[in-house]
């Protein structure tokens, strides 16, 4: 088994700097990870330590000012803007604070949507979808709107579309940010599930303690530096 | 992606802003429906009158004295120039001339069962009908015989108005013609009738057929009160080649004092007129279109401002920038198959009423527009170009557009 099958992402000495006319802002200075298949990890840290812009470099919508990113052996500065394009569809699924689903469409086609671009068949990603939906408990609720469903079920949905090509890393920034402690239990119940049922490996940046104790191991960011490493019992 | 996954997504893109869509589309419908309907007329004149002409020997020329307005005004001093038997026979003996032949022609007044038109009588040899116009037929009754004085052949038009039918074969019926003459410097209308047995109707030709009368040449000069000069001599020459060659002849002969008509001049004419057409349908087509391309653009633009958030999403999901080009650039062929389907059809309506209504208000015969398959393809195909030309600017937008920024935008 090569190293990469061990770590389907591997950051090294990951920098990212913003610029704002002359001000500098460094966001990220120099974060160094190994990310385990089937790990269920975490990412804490205050407002503004640069979670979010970790998560973004690590599911190529960003670039790092400097350092490496491999993901599933292949690494992303070498990627052209379609290879990474690619990579975002098959092997990363997202799922935000705010949802994100696409308004006009149903619950069943937001799920879709990924096996569209991947080029999956109507039949075969239909099918999928629905299983995903009913596999997130809302198997009755396929042609709903997003806004006729809850925060919660919502949520849900943007699941079952990370879900949908099978993606070696769901990454997640503050999934349970907007939902009532209730909502947010079973969202982070529900990723521990498929971290152990499926070795599906999660990243998701939180601030809720509650979240980070239920994952495998959390890292610490301040100031753009991973600051302090704990693994969960 | 597979590019036909695109067209699904745009058109639940256009659904989702329908009053917006909706109103794009028009601008587009606008357009072609302007350029289909002019066309269509445009296309109609040309068929209505090429149908008219090729009913004419190809090798004829239609020689009369100038000016034509004076005659009809009736300008004292008449035709400057007198076609008389000697003309003809110097005509005749033109280099590439084959046969010439005179006619009397004029106004006159027809009645029968108490209805009466307004017609021009045609004066000439029977058997000229045949050479001039090769494709006449009788539709009912027969052919005048030469020097028959009592007998005269019917236009289908004369025959049987869009009214009602005017008159039979065996029928009576009565020309009058009036003119104006000078007696003792006073003017008086003088005003001289005669009856006629209906001997043939001939079948629809064109136009100009249709609506005439013939009777023999002496009973017309009579009638008509004619003296020295025929209104017509029809020239056939020995070739269509030989037009030009024989044309020059008698301009040299005459110069302006006469015009000399075929129908290869008047085809021509009619070419340029409507090329003219064209033009002015062609500019109006060009300006609509680019009215709604800026519409198309517009409206576009404005969506993609609205769905930069939606953009990061899709791109987060998996689209490249080639996807989400492709993305926009479907709604905007969308806007223009949708816009170019419904303007073909409502171009081929409203140039069904247009020409109808130029037609009426021209006291014109009623001419149908013609929409040829090619140029209803040309304005389509028209409509898709100018809506990508128009997407091509958003979706290029959208695309380029930086997931982290759109995604962070709250
Ligand atoms: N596009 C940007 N331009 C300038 N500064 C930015 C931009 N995005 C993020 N930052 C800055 O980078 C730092 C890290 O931001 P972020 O990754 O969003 O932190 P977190 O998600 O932990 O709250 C912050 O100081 C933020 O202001
Ligand atoms: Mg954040």
């Amino acid at each position: 088994m090569s190293l990469t099958n061990h770590y389907p992402l591997i950051l090294e000495d990951v920098h990212k700097v913003y610029r704002i006319g002359e001000i500098i802002v460094p966001a990220l200075q120099g974060v160094t990870l190994k990310v385990r298949k089937g790990e269920f990890l975490s990412i804490a840290g205050p407002s503004g330590s640069g979670k979010s812009t970790l998560l973004h470099i690590m599911g190529l919508l960003d670039r790092p000012s400097k350092g490496k990113v491999i993901i599933e052996g292949k690494e992303a500065s070498l990627l052209k803007e379609r290879e990474a394009a690619r990579l975002r569809n098959e092997y990363l699924g997202f799922v935000f604070q705010a949802y994100n689903l696409i308004n006009r469409m149903s619950a069943l086609e937001n799920v879709e949507l990924p096996a569209i671009v991947k080029g999956v068949s109507r039949e075969k990603r239909k099918r999928r979808a629905q299983e995903l939906l009913s596999l997130v408990g809302l198997g009755d609720k396929t042609d709903r709107k997003p806004n006729q469903l809850s925060g919660g079920e919502q949520q849900r949905v943007a699941i079952a579309r990370a879900l949908m090509n099978e993606p070696s890393i769901i990454l997640a920034d503050e999934p349970t940010g907007n939902l009532d402690s209730k909502a947010g239990g079973e969202i982070t119940k529900f990723f521990k599930k498929i971290c152990e049922e499926y070795s599906q490996t999660i990243i998701v940046v939180t601030h809720n303690p509650e979240v980070a104790k239920a994952t495998d191991r959390t890292i610490y960011l301040r100031d753009g530096l991973i600051v302090e490493e704990r693994v969960n019992k | 992606m597979k590019a036909y996954e695109a067209l699904p997504l745009a058109l639940k893109g256009l659904k989702e802003r329908k009053v917006r869509s909706a109103l794009t589309i028009m601008m587009v419908v606008i357009g072609v429906a302007l350029m289909t309907a002019l066309n269509g007329m445009a296309s109609g004149f040309d068929v209505f009158l090429n149908k008219q002409i090729s009913n004419l020997a190809p090798n004829l020329l239609i020689l009369s004295p100038e000016p034509f307005i004076g005659e009809r005004f009736g300008s004292p001093q008449g035709p400057s120039i007198v076609l008389t038997d000697a003309s003809l026979s110097i005509l005749k003996s033109l280099p590439k001339v084959k046969e010439v032949y005179p006619a009397y022609i004029g106004g006159v007044k027809v009645s029968s069962k108490g209805k009466s038109l307004d017609k021009n009588l045609l004066g000439l040899e029977p058997y000229v009908i045949k050479k001039i116009v090769p494709s006449i037929e009788i539709h009912s009754g027969s052919m005048l015989n030469t020097g028959q004085s009592n007998g005269v052949m019917l236009g289908y038009n004369v025959a049987f108005p869009p009214d009602g039918p005017f008159a039979k074969v065996g029928d009576t019926i009565t020309i009058e013609h009036s003119k104006v003459v000078e007696q003792a410097g006073v003017q008086k209308m003088v005003k001289d009738r005669r009856s006629f047995f209906v001997i043939g109707i001939f079948k629809p030709t064109d136009q100009i057929t249709d609506n005439m009368i013939v009777v023999n040449m002496d009973v017309a000069k009579t009638l008509l009160k004619k003296e020295s000069s025929y209104d017509r001599i029809y020239i056939l020459t020995e070739d269509i080649k030989d037009n030009g060659f024989v044309e020059s002849g008698i301009k040299q002969l005459y110069g302006d004092l006469v015009s000399v008509t075929s129908p290869q001049s008047i085809i021509k004419t009619v070419q340029e007129l409507l090329s003219g057409w064209e033009a002015f349908v062609a500019s109006i087509g060009g300006v609509s279109m680019i009215v709604g391309s800026i519409g198309i653009l517009a409206a576009l633009y404005t969506s993609v401002l609205e769905r930069t958030r939606e953009i990061g999403i899709m791109k987060a999901i998996g689209f490249s920038r080639g996807g989400i080009l492709l993305l926009y650039l479907s709604e905007s062929i969308s806007i223009g198959i949708l816009g170019g389907i419904i303007g073909l059809g409502a171009g081929m309506v409203a140039g069904q009423i247009l020409t109808e209504s130029v037609m009426r208000s021209l006291n014109a015969p009623p001419i149908e527009p013609v929409f040829l398959p090619e140029s209803l393809l040309l304005v389509f195909l028209l409509a898709i170009l100018f809506s990508v030309l128009a997407g091509i600017y958003p979706a290029w937008r959208a695309s380029k557009l930086d997931p982290v920024v759109a995604l962070r935008r709250e």
